[in-house]
């Protein structure tokens, strides 16, 4: 039988010795872990010691490109890397869509692996057969967008560039690479660890092709995938507004916590200021897509007019990262939003992270635990001037806004005087939604027990999204997906009531399994208009190994066990799963009054009830309930017998 | 001594030009239309492409390609693609008479039994519409899947139509309509 989907090699690169070695992929490996994420667990166990300092040239970068990406499969535009992020000490993943994996995968790779330190900055040039070390002296120094424009200057645009910023090279933590200027890539720091090895860019061409088990086969779903999304009530809103397409339901079904997760974001104030009309009519240039996605959630912004009329950025989700301004900084218009959008993006500081932090710190000032000694003389308020003052500092890393980008663990320790009080984190992550206002659901939960830190999309579980639907409709949904009987018994324990604890693993599993074969995931949005026996006919119509829904999802759970047990090794457990302090305050709001901590159904949950849900987690995941660690038993069902023994030998389990 | 310079005859058989079979039955020929303004630049007409004419995913070996612009966006990707001329060039340029029309598609297909891989048709051609398989070396180009373009298919945005031809017109009018309307909103407002 013709096989498909995986190129069948690894690229090692080592930077200090300017080696670069390519190994052949072992097929059994690729069948046990997939790819991707899956193959990045399995490499960084084997390969990355998990005490590295993430600044060292021995932390290494796992990239993986699924088995699916590069193939016209539907939404077949994730990798995923994986390394030991500074910001937070975890190992973990980020993924990103844009053209890069598509082109290592055409290059004729599944995983890069890169290590060591270049002696000085150097790029790296990836075109089928050829990979080259190129030198970077010239671009060392330059924004994401300049960067990327000097790369194509020279190579040719049709290279996929992935650049770090100036905040990059300067060893930020909360920085984001970007790809081909709008795709984002490794929040908690890929772009330092980047910077620590000199290594200012990749860049890739693929050449080559990606063979294709049964061609027919994976063209007869396809065009029933896309159909069906043609078909899609929200069809064309998604073609038109991309991710602007969730306005409503930030300003007024969830809405967004302000003033460091002490109010909500007015939904009179979202609407004067943030309307879909006049996104389109005034900010609005143009829309990107990842490979073969059909929601193109890259926006191309340019302001039309007024002061900073003519300001250009290219941003990934970009309604979100609109929120982030205009909730968390406050910058008070939409031109503002961009004007400050476009700075991160160029320096390559993290819209997500960075914001969260300016937060903070002006709550802060408020409170009289920074002064105007630390602030360098200026006062910090939620505006526009703060934001970009705080972001300058940081992109220099110095001053204050240095201190704050180097994450809430470190922030922490180096302002002391009992901030951390304030901090609305977990693991040194900012959390992005607030269970008080959009109810204890799937990515509210996976805030807390993500192994990388409070980081949301892992929790997806499409329905959450609507707040009024009964329990009985998620059923479908986990059916449809795979999820076995047993489970479902123990989820919907009683009529009108599911155990959101119990639910959350499945929906993790389902992520991971997207991020390992390199499905886009983007939440509700596309997943809406998939079935789950979608993945299991594309996956065996690619690569040609027969794989049901039910062993893919076995994989992804060994994946997900796996990527926790890294995270164990490297000194993480259930003390780390801790529930934000400020989550158990209620939340004053000016339109929607008293909002309080509760689970999906609107019943108040107090901290035992919180300690409850991470048991009910852990024993459904087959944790240790007192530890949050995988068991013996567990892993050795997952098969992961080495993992068990490593971790017994280290004395994490018994 | 090099070899004598050759004059190559105009080739006899005119590819480029055939009556269409659909037309003597009174239907109307359809184009394959592109529209910058809504390709996104996520490569499925391209992937799709590959996959169905050659079995793999590969841009290299696509009849359509998507060229990116600047940052990428709308406006920015222009697929390029064989717009199936009336007088061709790339059919008048080959040596061989490789390129002919089919009747039934209106496709200007290349004969790979024929084709010389001399290339002139892909130099001939203006628009990057034909290129070289360089595996099959031989040229190729788009066909339009005998009538039923994939790509049109994989394309969720809009930017590629399969269009009888009085149908684009009327949109193109229909377009043409609105951006007066928008202008007479801005004048007379």
């Amino acid at each position: 039988m013709k096989k498909g989907g995986y190129a069948g090699q690894i690229l090692y690169i080592d930077l200090s010795s300017e080696n670069v070695k390519k190994e052949p992929l072992d097929m059994e490996l690729a069948k046990k872990f997939l790819g991707g994420f899956g193959l990045n667990c399995k490499l960084a166990w084997d390969l990355l010691d998990p005490k590295v300092d993430p600044l060292a040239p021995e932390n290494m970068i796992f990239m993986g490109i699924g088995p699916i990406v590069g193939t016209a499969a539907p939404v077949s535009s994730k990798h995923s890397v994986m390394s030991k992020w500074p910001s937070t000490g975890t190992i973990s993943p980020g993924t990103t869509g844009g053209d890069f994996g598509l082109n290592v995968k055409l290059s004729g790779y599944d995983q890069v692996v890169i290590k060591g330190k270049a002696r000085k900055p150097v790029y790296i040039r990836i075109a089928g057969d050829e990979v080259e070390i190129c030198d970077a002296s010239g671009l060392w120094g330059r924004d994401n967008y300049v960067t990327a424009d000097m790369l194509w200057e020279k190579h040719g645009r049709n290279y996929a560039a992935l650049t770090i910023g100036t905040a990059g090279e300067r060893l930020v933590n909360t920085t984001i690479c970007l790809v081909d200027k709008y795709s984002s890539w490794g929040k908690g720091g890929l772009p330092a660890i980047m910077g620590s090895k000199n290594l200012k860019a990749l860049i890739a061409y693929g050449n080559k092709g990606v063979k294709i088990a049964d061609p027919a086969r994976l063209i007869k779903r396809t065009q029933m995938i896309f159909e069906r999304f043609r078909k899609h009530r929200d069809y064309q809103k998604l073609v038109d507004l991309g991710t602007m397409d969730g306005f409503a339901g930030w300003a007024d079904i969830h809405g967004m916590s302000m003033n460091n997760w002490s109010g909500r974001f007015p939904t009179q104030e979202a609407y004067r200021l943030y309307g879909t009309d006049y996104y389109l009519e005034n900010i609005k240039a143009g829309r990107c897509a990842d490979p073969t996605c059909p929601v193109g959630c890259k926006d191309h912004v340019k302001i039309k007019k007024g002061e900073y009329a003519g300001t250009e950025a290219w941003v990934s989700s970009f309604y979100g990262r609109v929120v982030h301004m205009a909730a968390r900084c406050q910058v008070g218009s939409y031109e503002k939003t961009v004007k400050a959008q476009e700075f991160f993006q160029r320096t390559g500081l993290c819209i997500h992270s960075y914001t969260a932090l300016i937060d903070w710190a002006v709550e802060l000032y408020e409170r009289g635990i920074l002064t105007k000694k630390d602030t360098g003389g200026v006062e910090l308020k939620h505006d526009f001037e703060t934001t970009m003052y705080l972001a300058e500092q940081a992109n220099r890393n110095e001053g204050l806004g240095g201190i704050l980008s180097k994450g809430y663990n470190q922030a922490i320790k180096e302002i002391g005087r009992g901030c951390e009080k304030y901090a609305v984190q977990v693991k040194g992550m900012e959390p992005l939604y607030d269970p008080r206002i959009n109810r204890m659901s799937g990515p509210e939960l996976n805030q807390v027990v993500n192994p990388r830190g409070a980081h949301a999309p892992q929790g997806c579980i499409t329905l959450y999204m609507s707040k009024d639907l009964p329990a009985e409709a998620f059923r479908p949904w986990l059916e449809d997906r795979g999820v076995p009987k047993d489970a479902l018994e123990r989820i919907f324990s009683r009529p009108g009531y599911f155990n959101i604890a119990r639910m959350l693993p499945y929906g993790e599993d389902w992520v991971a399994f997207m991020n390992t074969l390199g499905l886009g995931c983007l939440r509700g949005r596309v997943d809406n208009f998939f079935k789950g026996e979608d993945w299991a006919e594309i996956y065996s119509a690619v690569t040609g190994f027969e794989m049901s829904l039910e062993e893919l999802r076995q994989a992804a759970r060994r994946n997900y066990t796996l990527y926790k047990a890294l995270n164990v090794r490297a000194g993480f457990s259930r003390e780390d799963d801790i529930f934000p302090e400020r989550w158990f305050e209620p939340l004053q709001t000016s339109d929607r009054g008293t909002m309080v901590l509760s689970d999906y159904f609107g019943n108040p949950l107090d901290r035992e009830d919180c300690e409850k849900l991470l048991e009910d987690y852990y024993d459904e995941r087959g944790w240790d309930i007192k530890t949050g660690i995988p068991t013996v038993k567990t892993l050795k069902e997952l098969e992961l017998e080495d993992v068990a023994e490593d971790l017994k030998s280290k004395g994490f389990i018994k | 001594m090099p070899p004598a310079l050759v004059t190559v005859p105009s080739p006899l058989f005119r590819g480029g030009k055939g009556v269409l079979v659909r037309k003597e039955k009174g239907e109307m020929e359809k184009a394959l239309i592109i529209n910058p303004d809504r390709c996104t630049g996520c490569h499925s007409c391209e992937l799709v492409c590959s996959l169905t004419h050659d079995e793999e995913c590969n841009l290299n070996l696509s009849r359509i390609g998507i060229m990116k612009t600047g940052g990428g966006g709308t406006n920015e990707n222009i697929p390029v693609v064989c717009q199936q001329c009336r007088d061709a060039f790339c059919a008048d340029a080959c040596v061989v008479g490789a390129i002919s029309r089919n009747e039934e598609t209106g496709a200007l297909v290349v004969n790979e039994n024929l084709c010389v891989g001399c290339k002139t048709c892909v130099i001939a051609c203006p628009l990057g519409g034909v290129l070289y398989h360089y595996i099959k070396a031989c040229s190729m180009k788009c066909d339009l899947c005998n009538g039923d373009p994939q790509c049109v298919k994989a394309c969720v945005y809009g930017a590629l139509e399969f269009l009888a031809l009085d149908e684009w017109g009327r949109k193109k009018r229909l377009k043409g309509a609105e951006n007066l309307t928008h202008l007479f909103q801005v004048i007379y407002r």
